[in-house]
């Protein structure tokens, strides 16, 4: 495990687009916060914080789990990882998780911009419990980056793919406003997101109540095992199928 | 006739970006996926216009979020471009006796005519999605106003592309940070600025000009014109600093070989 997410790591550090997450997200923030101000609603500017961070958080790993499984098919080294593919799928559950990992540091990133170059008063209440929760929704991405890596050993089309799965997922995750929001049956589909449960959970803890927080969370743990399970189990079965000449790797 | 070739060349090179779209997506890829994404970016940003609560700002931000994608989605020459040196075809494409600018500009037309598309789609949706009205007998015009800021903007992605090809590693910051400027600055989701570095510098950016235009246009009021014709002379100046940039990258390539580097 070591020896994957120490690949990952030389990989991230030699490629600068892989960076591109950490220096992108206060620029993409600061069109957020220019909004708030013009219209003069910096009362909103925790809960934007929030939007910015899921929005990278989320659109980073999609890219991973797509890139990842694109670059090895490119490199040659996605046959190879087909001879062990538990050996693999071990590696691509390292280095997906390594690099999702690299977008926890943005949130502090997104609060300092808004709170010193806008000067709005964005303040987390329960620090502790956010961080929790964060971490857990971090978690369950992996889990959908996994589903996309599996996605991507069947349709070969990463930048496409990737493309796709941000926005729409954006509203159905209720990263701006609550999913409850959304019309039917989308509110439905909604209420079986990790995304959405986690950042209706999430925006209520940065404002101070979240009332019935223990269920929420252990509802909140149990979606985002699930999602990782799905997506493990998708890589696996989608490898298991390649290694039997199911599925073609190019196309 | 030979003055003509050019036209030919540039005819070849639209023909080649059109099979490479056709093999980027299907009917339904095109529809399920890219295209409703897109729907869902306009529909996310009128979404601040309504948490933000202020009387028009849904409507302001749903109309500008659908034009900026004709601009936006002509950067993707960037993208591929830089995919041609990675697979080794660009030398190829450089074997060509056109000029490098006509003949890039020409394999990345299929990112031009997505934007102009996908954006006058999303202007069309826009009253579906939220309540706004738009003069649909205006369309047509408000087609060929994305027409030209997709044009412009496409001149500067390929000013773009010169310095990828010599910086392949900054690709993803040059389209990301123009991207965002464009949001920033260009009149998207609140008006352009008027005074500060900003301000000075929004107005040399593409589309930032047409924008007011298209706006006045589809709410049926009395388009200015004069930042169409600003527009025009954003989409010459940045013609011209893409053909001297993507030249400059290029023959250092050539001189150093290294045009074929990955």
């Amino acid at each position: 495990m070591y020896a994957y997410a120490r690949v990952q790591a030389l990989l991230i550090l030699r490629s600068p687009g892989q960076f591109a997450i950490l220096t992108m997200v206060p620029l993409y923030s600061s069109v957020f916060f220019t909004v708030l101000i013009h219209h003069h609603r910096q009362s909103a500017a925790t809960v934007v914080a929030l939007t910015a961070f899921g929005m990278s958080m989320w659109a980073h790993a999609m890219f991973v789990g797509a890139e990842a499984v694109d670059d090895d098919r490119r490199d040659g080294t996605l046959e190879h990882g087909l001879l062990r593919p538990e050996n693999y799928l071990r590696a691509l559950v390292t280095r997906v998780s390594v690099s999702c990992a690299l977008s926890l540091p943005v949130l502090g990133e997104v609060i300092v911009v808004g709170r010193l170059l806008f000067g709005l008063p964005i303040t987390v209440a329960r620090p502790a419990m956010c961080l929790l929760v964060i971490g857990l929704v971090v978690a369950g991405t992996v889990g959908a980056a996994l589903l996309t890596s599996a996605l991507m050993v069947l349709v070969h089309a990463a930048r496409t793919m990737q493309n796709a799965m941000t926005y729409p997922f954006y509203l159905l995750g209720g990263l701006l406003l609550p999913a409850s929001t959304l019309p039917p049956p989308f509110d439905w589909l909604a209420r079986g997101f990790f995304l959405a449960h986690g950042f209706a959970l999430l925006r209520e803890l940065v404002l101070g109540s979240a009332p019935h927080l223990a269920g929420r969370l252990i509802l909140l743990v149990a979606m985002v095992l699930a999602q990782l399970a799905v997506g493990v189990a998708a890589l696996r079965w989608v490898m298991h199928s390649s290694r039997h000449g199911k599925v073609s790797l190019h196309g | 006739m030979a003055k003509w070739v050019w036209l030919r060349q540039l005819g070849y090179g639209a023909l080649s970006s059109y099979q490479d779209y056709r093999a980027m997506f299907t009917w339904r890829s095109w529809s399920c996926g890219w295209l409703l994404r897109l729907l869902c970016q306009v529909l996310f940003f009128a979404t601040l216009g309504r948490l933000v609560g202020s009387a028009g700002a849904e409507e302001y931000m749903a109309v500008g979020n659908a034009a900026i994608l004709a601009p936006l989605g002509a950067l993707g020459v960037v993208s591929s471009t830089l995919g041609e040196r990675r697979s080794g075809t660009l030398q190829f494409l450089l074997i060509s006796r056109a000029n490098p600018h006509l003949v890039l500009a020409s394999r990345g037309l299929h990112w031009l005519a997505d934007g102009v598309i996908t954006a006058t789609i999303a202007l069309m949706a826009v009253p579906a999605l939220v309540d706004v009205h738009i003069a649909f007998g205006r369309l047509p015009l408000a087609f060929l106003l994305l027409l030209l800021m997709a044009s412009s903007t496409y001149q500067l992605a390929l000013s773009l592309t010169g310095v990828s090809l010599r910086w392949p590693g900054s690709r993803t910051y040059l389209t990301a940070g123009v991207g965002i400027l464009l949001m920033l600055a260009g009149g998207v989701n609140t008006p352009t600025p008027r005074s500060g570095l900003l301000g000075a510098l929004a107005h040399l950016l593409p589309a930032v000009n047409a924008i007011p235009a298209l706006r006045a246009l589809l709410g049926g009021e009395s388009v200015p014109l004069g930042g169409i014709y600003l527009e025009l002379a954003v989409a010459v100046g940045w013609g011209l600093a893409a053909h001297s940039i993507l030249t400059w990258s290029l023959r250092r390539g050539v001189d150093r070989g290294t045009i074929d580097l990955p």
